[in-house]
């Protein structure tokens, strides 16, 4: 396990010479291919991890991914703007195909579909994204104590972690969900505890392997503190794998919540949501709308995830790549 | 008597402005029962010459020029007739004998699947065929070594297998991309040893690819030395160690341990 | 490693063949997963919902604190949470996994009777994704870079980001509804006899009983919903079975593999494919728990009468036990494949089998 390759030629602190600048594949990320380039963005006050992140995007399948995002994105944003009808009023005539009164035609109950699609972009976006975050923070945090500590309290926390790898994921979501009681706020928790342990599995191996390097035992050395080693020394080396393996998973929390809420353990109906309602389309089967245009709007934004986090991780250094693709498809 | 003779071999990576030059006109023969190194530091095109004998260049690289074995023109032929060549006519062992073996597979496997390939006979006949060639290059208990696995062995011995595995059709050509440089240093000078003894029995050309100058001033019969991808100077090891014409060979007879005691 | 004779004398001195230690090992690792299994699914059940005396009453009779409470004492939530446990693992070993809030069925029975269904599902759509996902990935390994690898990659992607029950309802109203290319849902056309139980795999029981028509009934109502339940394993098993050989096709070995004259397609199954397949093995046991998964969510749709749609039913009707019941099965089951996956992996692995 090496740390990521972007962050090897500089180290965040002033010890970093010592290590060996081999990095030579940094010349496509750095300008200017000189060891100086990587201290000119720690003058000008740029995490280095970051330099490579519009690089690695700037594939085919980055391009498309983000463009679909914004759009998605511009989407919740505006929905109120952009919905031709109220997500909530009963206002039309039930189960109308799609046609010019309401474009993607109407649910069981007389609402507008394209409306409730709209807006269910409202909460799956910043839920998905803040679920990806917390899970990435307490994963990380868990898996570096565990990493960095080692014994006793490495072996509580990567059990805890077999543990929940011992269940399908949304086997154990739904199981967690049902206990804790339909809704959103209890499906973010039930993901929450099910998708910990993946960062925690990639941030123990990669801190172990980073504990030992020559930059972190200089400044322990100098007396610098676990939590500030941790924090100082190590953080910034193993932040990238994490964040590209968090984009990798913001699909799959999609997917998740969809299911969970297919299931009737996510957000609580009359909430517009696309898994309930693609539960919805399967009550009237030959209303075949109700259930095509959510179930279209899932594909589409956990494909982008996908593509974006596809473009990423081949930016990576091999090594790296492969733990972070262990915890993923 | 030549026995592979390559003439103006030159090799392209890409195309159009993009395209490097790897190998520039390069040209040696090989004669049988003789030991020819080849000697240049990484990236001198030394491995890529020994690649393009056994026609295994990388994809996107473009070769031009000649390579003659045997009275055939290697360079263009089609892949099924250079499957008839390789293992069987030229045969090629590599740095790291770990890397080189598959894991998963029985030394027996791996030592039988090509010789049957070739050969067609029998599997008994080709155990007993790849035990004589593992005697041969004193594996310890060959017939057992044929039922185990390469995790089971030293890396030493592996590349004893190697070697075996590479001879055991009896080829005319031994390509010998750094056969020792993965190897400790105590057991190095056996596998040098090992394949000058099968070189002068066997009547083998073989080409010993490596960045040790010191190796090939003890066991070539001729030097040449490569430097980007161009051949700076060949001919006998007597005449180039002592007498060597480019500034690049003097720079790598100096740089051996007790050169000043050459002089 | 060293010379071979230490290695026989490690070997006979050894009180274990290493393939023994390692099952041993493996199998030391499942029942402590089982054992974790069970506390998950009991802490879940007696501690997490806000009374569980009333979670398991439902709302009719949760009104009545009497009731709540002799509940309360039948359960035995008024005892140690230690007894309590033991109390639930006895239960647990006997075959009792509660009765079900809805329909007062004992769910272990319940899950007896729906579980070959689901077996049969998954078996059908885990060889549709193992031989699809190793060949996809296998081919666009080896034309890296062409269109044809852009496409399979493509499409792999889909394949991993599409809702499995949302595929399963576009595919249903397509193929059903629409064409009417395949028989309608269920597991049988309803005038047809289920042949007489055996392993209660339909296909197998009939051709079994010798019962052509009835065989093939069941294989094509079996076709569509295995299809659909695998498009996110075939996906899955292709990129990572395209990169893992990726990672075998540029090593020493094949190069070797190459020198010695060998046929490209021994070279592609004999050394690429062999050295590849490791890892590739281990996903299929990830795989295996995406299908069950996906079960769960897909059954429903086509109502096939298996633990998702039994689980489906628990989850919409909030019935504790059932859901429960169902996480714990499939938590063992999917234990159970992956010490299968190890077992696989310690036969075709010599690192493993000899030392």
């Amino acid at each position: 396990m090496s740390a990521p390759r972007e962050t090897r030629t500089t180290g965040p602190n002033p010890l970093h010479g010592s290590q060996p600048a081999d990095g030579t594949a940094d010349g496509a990320a750095l300008p200017g291919n000189a060891p100086g380039a990587g201290a000119d963005a720690v003058a000008r006050g740029i995490p280095r991890w970051r330099l490579r992140v519009p690089t690695a995007l700037r594939t085919p399948l980055g391009i498309v991914g983000g463009a679909i995002i914004a759009v998605w994105v511009l989407i919740a944003l505006f929905a109120p703007i952009l919905c031709p009808a109220d997500p909530l009023a009963q206002a039309f005539p039930r189960l109308q195909p799609p046609g010019p009164g309401n474009l993607l035609g109407t649910d069981e109950l007389g609402r507008d579909v394209l409306s409730r699609v709209l807006s269910a972009a409202r909460t799956t976006l910043p839920v998905a994204v803040l679920v990806v975050l917390a899970s990435m923070l307490a994963g990380s945090i868990l898996g570096a104590v565990a990493g960095y500590f080692g014994k006793f309290v490495d072996e509580v926390i990567m059990r805890l972690a077999d543990l929940v790898f011992a269940f399908p994921t949304i086997i154990l979501a739904m199981v967690i969900a049902a206990a804790l009681g339909p809704g959103l706020k209890n499906a973010v928790v039930a993901i929450l505890l099910v998708s910990w342990p993946s960062y925690a599995r990639v941030a123990r191996s990669l801190v172990m392997s980073a504990r030992s390097s020559e930059y972190v035992v200089a400044g322990r050395l100098l007396g610098f503190s676990a939590p500030r080693s941790l924090a100082v020394d190590i953080a910034p080396n193993v932040a990238s794998p994490l964040l590209v393996l968090g984009t990798l998973s913001v699909g799959e929390a999609i997917l998740t919540m969809a299911g969970l809420s297919f299931l009737s353990l996510g957000a609580v109906p009359p909430t517009p949501d696309w898994g309930a309602m693609v539960s919805e389309g399967v009550a009237n089967f030959s209303a075949w709308w109700i259930a095509l245009f959510p179930g279209l709007a899932i594909l589409t934004v956990v494909m982008a995830f996908n593509f974006i986090g596809d473009s990423l991780r081949d930016a990576l250094d091999p090594r790296t790549a492969r733990t972070v693709g262990e915890q993923t498809s | 008597m030549t026995l592979l003779e390559i003439e103006g071999l030159s090799m392209t990576a890409g195309t159009g402005s993009a395209a490097r030059r790897l190998l520039d006109e390069v040209s040696f023969a090989i004669s049988p029962g003789t030991i020819t190194g080849v000697a240049g530091a990484s990236g001198s095109g030394k491995t890529m010459t020994g690649l393009s004998v056994m026609g295994l260049v990388p994809d996107g690289t473009h070769i031009t020029g000649s390579i003659r074995f045997d009275d055939r023109e290697l360079v263009g032929l089609g892949n099924r007739e250079y499957n008839g060549l390789r293992g069987a006519k030229l045969a090629m062992i590599f740095q790291d004998p770990a890397a080189s073996l598959h894991p998963m597979l029985s030394i027996g496997r791996q030592m039988t699947d090509h010789l049957r390939f070739h050969t067609g006979i029998s599997r008994s006949q080709a155990r007993s065929r790849a035990a004589e060639a593992l005697e041969r290059t004193r594996v310890p208990d060959p017939v057992g070594a044929l039922k185990k696995y390469p995790h089971q062995f030293s890396g030493g011995q592996l590349q004893r297998i190697a070697v075996a595995s590479a001879i055991v059709c009896e080829p005319r050509i031994l390509i010998a991309d750094e056969p020792t440089t993965a190897l400790d240093v105590t057991v190095q000078a056996g596998v040098l040893r090992l394949l000058r003894e099968l070189c002068d029995d066997l009547d083998l050309g073989v080409l010993l690819v490596t960045h040790d100058f010191g190796v090939l001033s003890s066991i070539a019969d001729d030097i040449v030395v490569m430097q980007n991808g161009v051949v700076v100077e060949r001919g006998p090891r007597e005449a180039t160690i002592t007498a060597p014409q480019h500034a690049y060979t003097r720079s790598l007879i100096e740089s051996l341990p007790g050169s000043e005691v050459l002089r | 490693m060293s010379a071979q004779a230490p290695a026989g004398q490690r070997l006979r001195r050894a009180p274990l063949p290493p393939l023994a230690r390692y099952i041993l090992i493996r199998l030391g690792i499942s029942a402590l997963l089982i054992f974790g299994v069970t506390v998950v699914t009991f802490l879940l059940t007696n501690l997490v919902p806000a009374d569980p005396a009333q979670a398991i009453l439902g709302d009719r009779a949760a009104g009545n604190p009497e009731i709540v409470e002799r509940t309360r004492q039948e359960l035995g939530l008024d005892k140690p949470l230690i007894v309590q446990y033991f109390t639930y693992l006895g239960n647990l070993l006997q075959g009792d996994l509660g009765v079900s809030n809805q329909t007062r069925q004992p769910v272990a029975q319940s899950i007896a009777n729906v579980f070959p269904a689901s077996i049969e599902l998954g078996l059908g759509a885990i060889l549709i994704s193992v031989v699809l996902g190793l060949i996809l990935g296998l081919v666009s390994a080896l034309k890296r870079n062409t269109a044809v690898d852009h496409a399979i990659r493509a499409i792999s992607l889909i394949g991993i980001s599409a809702p499995t029950f949302w595929i399963a309802t576009v595919a249903y109203f397509v193929f059903f509804f629409k064409l009417r290319a395949v028989p309608g849902a269920g597991r049988l056309d309803p005038w047809l006899q289920p042949p007489p139980k055996v392993t209660g795999l339909y296909t197998v029981d009939a051709l079994a009983a010798g019962q052509w028509p009835v065989f093939v009934n069941a294989l094509s109502h079996l076709v569509l919903p295995s299809i659909v339940l695998s498009l996110f394993t075939i996906g899955l098993l292709t990129r990572f079975s395209r990169s893992s050989v990726l990672d075998v096709v540029g090593l020493d070995y094949v190069t070797a593999a190459r020198a010695k004259g060998l046929p490209p397609r021994t070279v592609i199954f004999g050394y690429i494919f062999r050295g590849a397949l490791v890892p590739i093995i281990t996903v299929v046991g990830l795989a295996f728990g995406s299908l069950l998964s996906g079960a769960v969510l897909t059954e429903t749709v086509f109502a096939w009468n298996g633990l998702g749609q039994y689980a489906y039913r628990g989850a919409t009707k909030l019935d504790l036990p059932v859901i429960m019941g169902v996480g714990l099965v499939i938590g063992i089951v999917y234990i159970g494949i992956n010490f299968l996956v190890d077992l696989i992996y310690g036969f075709i692995d010599p690192r493993v089998r000899v030392r």
